[in-house]
């Protein structure tokens, strides 16, 4: 009996401790509404977006951010330029997306699912960077 | 610009930070404020166990032995009749995954033989293991095989006598090989089947010498890791029978007589958490930046272009260097720690008893950092198997699941993979504090005296929990 009460003490105590250290929870994501008269309010709030600026030259990347941070439900689109054909893959959203040398092409993407996603270029085996996800 | 040359050779580590061997982690680092909960938890719940044992007059986790037998509904026909399933199961899948290996696709995601034996044996059926008890030791498909030689040609004689300071040396000089080649070996479905190959000649060669139980007992390192956690297990098979258990009270009647077997144990931490800290920024850091200036550039010059593959060849040397040296720094928290407990308590026990007797207590926290490393990988890439079962070779075959697509990996929130991660390694230190207390009711003569060598054992098990959590919260190096 007093065993049971004290691991119930115990476990109150942690839990207690684990509400009092816990942040309130960051605002949802959602884009700032330039106009909230002239939204229609039928529509949900559109999610963020972000666009992410990715020069690779010489298998090496030269320009933007090796580690690309947003919040869960951001919109993020990938920018990426190329100095050799090649193909990206992002995984755990296990999205692919044909590089061609020269142009800037564009990889658009809700990122729903938190965690942390490297991705790649597949011809130069290359490690692009990661993608991390901050969960709501 | 020395910040930018820097970034641009932390930039052209070509794949160095390849995480598992297999199977890609999606964890995000923990939070800060998760991190600090998770510490200051561990050190409340620390002296509630102190404040919980000050006070007990019974042992709270009795040896099972002492505990009534809770006899289950299973009898012994279908138990015989599972293991023997078991069994043949347990032989195929390994023939299959050397089989597979060799004939078919070089896919690591296609071949079976990476998913089925690096996340279904290697995480999942040592989970399993830590849950139910040792299947293993009935399972073992090198064990099967040399019983079935055995058969044949009469049980083997022990040809070469073990001498007593064996211990279990050569199962962690095969684990510390094993998790070289997890780690760095990059090795693929062909590779995989190679190596079985090469150690189920190894485990034929070892048992020919040393005879079967020995070497099933002190060289094959799966069984040796397998049996230490199904001391975790609430479930245990004493005589066939199944029977129900504190969790990890089994830990308890684990008499650890091998200095090696203490140090097996410290592997199993510090391989993980090495595996944990090599991809965090601060580890790349202390090579590639810190050490640079002070080490690195009087030893080979200050052109990190001319030095960079000298460099890289030097950081593999490092990285291996530091995993096989992690178990010894583990090795001297631990001596010092009890060496202040001997201290203290003016007990006439040896350092090296009371290290022995306290080893066991080291096992929920091994098991916990494993769990809270590698868990995630048996939604994302576990759930592959059995479409991948459908078609081991990868061929993709009209008959097989192949048609049907990859099943979606399932990828666990972020935010949930976090506080199971916090929550199992507090879960771990609570059973490590608790155990270490009972072992020294056990060992000391007041209560009084083991209370206080607990004191120092209390600091040690911070160590080890608030840096597993230390590493869990670090950023991750960019690649």
């Amino acid at each position: 009996m007093k065993n049971a009460a004290v691991i119930v003490v115990g476990l109150l105590l942690l839990a207690a401790l684990f509400w009092w250290m816990k942040p309130a929870p960051p605002p949802p994501v959602v884009a700032p509404v330039v106009d909230a008269a002239a939204a229609p309010a039928a529509l949900p709030p559109a999610p963020a977006a972000k666009v992410f600026e990715l020069v690779v030259s010489n298998k090496q990347l030269v320009s933007g951010p090796a580690v690309i941070s947003v919040p869960q439900g951001t919109l993020v689109t990938l920018r990426i330029t190329v100095d050799h054909h090649d193909e990206l893959h992002l995984h755990g959203y296990d999205l692919t997306l044909k590089l061609p040398s020269a142009t800037p092409v564009e990889l658009s993407f809700v990122a729903d699912k938190s965690g942390r996603f490297e991705y790649e270029l597949h011809h130069a085996h290359l490690d692009l960077g990661a993608l991390e996800v901050q969960p709501q | 610009m020395r910040r930018v040359a820097v970034a641009l050779v932390l930039l052209a580590l070509p794949g160095m930070v390849a995480a598992h061997s297999f199977g890609k982690l999606y964890n995000l680092p923990v939070p800060l404020w998760l991190y600090l909960y998770g510490a200051a938890a561990a050190l409340l719940a620390s002296f509630l166990v102190m404040a919980w044992f000050g006070g007990q007059r019974k042992p709270l986790l009795s040896p099972p032995a002492r505990q009534g037998p809770r006899e289950s509904g299973l009898g012994r026909v279908p138990i015989l009749l599972a293991v023997r399933i078991g069994q043949i199961a347990s032989l195929s899948l390994l023939v299959l995954a050397i089989v597979s290996g060799f004939a078919g696709t070089q896919n690591a995601y296609l071949n079976f033989n990476m998913s089925g034996f690096w996340i279904g044996f290697v995480l999942g059926f040592a989970y399993l293991v830590a849950l139910c008890g040792d299947l293993y030791a009935r399972l073992n498909p090198w064990r099967l095989i040399v019983a079935g030689i055995e058969r044949v040609s009469g049980p083997w004689p022990v040809r070469l006598p073990v001498p007593s300071w064996l211990g279990v040396w050569p199962a962690l000089l095969l684990y510390m090989a094993f998790i070289w080649v997890e780690l760095f070996g990059e090795t693929g479905p062909s590779q995989l089947s190679w190596l079985l190959c090469a150690y189920t000649l190894i485990n034929l060669a070892g048992a020919w010498l040393l005879g079967t139980a020995i070497w099933f007992r002190q060289g094959e390192f799966f069984a040796v890791i397998l049996r230490l956690l199904a001391c975790c297990a609430p479930l245990y098979w004493p005589n066939g029978r199944l029977q129900l258990r504190w969790p990890f009270a089994g830990l308890l009647s684990e008499r650890m007589q091998h200095g090696s077997l203490l140090l097996f144990v410290l592997f199993m931490l510090s391989s993980t958490a090495f595996d944990g800290l090599r991809e965090t920024v601060p580890w790349v850091k202390l090579f590639w930046q810190q050490l640079y200036a002070p080490v690195w550039v009087p030893l080979l010059g200050d052109n990190r272009v001319e030095t960079y593959s000298q460099l890289n060849a030097i950081y593999a040397i490092w990285q291996t260097g530091a995993l096989l040296l992690s178990p010894f720094a583990y090795l001297a928290a631990y001596l010092l720690c009890l060496k202040f407990a001997q201290h203290l308590t003016r007990t006439p026990h040896s350092l090296r008893t009371l290290a022995l007797a306290f080893a066991p207590t080291l096992i929920p926290i091994a098991l916990v950092y494993h769990v809270t490393h590698y868990y995630t990988l048996l939604f994302t890439q576990g759930t592959q198997l059995p479409w991948l079962l459908s078609d081991p070779l990868g061929t993709g075959s009209e008959w097989a699941w192949r048609w049907l697509g990859a099943p979606p990996a399932i990828i666990p929130d972020a935010a949930v993979v976090w506080h199971t991660q916090v929550g199992l390694i507090v879960l771990g230190h609570i059973a490590s504090v608790a155990l270490a207390h009972q072992v020294a009711l056990q060992w000391f003569a007041t209560r009084w005296q083991a209370t206080l060598s607990q004191l120092p054992m209390l600091l040690l098990m911070l160590l080890y929990t608030g840096s597993g959590l230390w590493i869990l919260a670090q950023p991750l190096n960019a690649r």
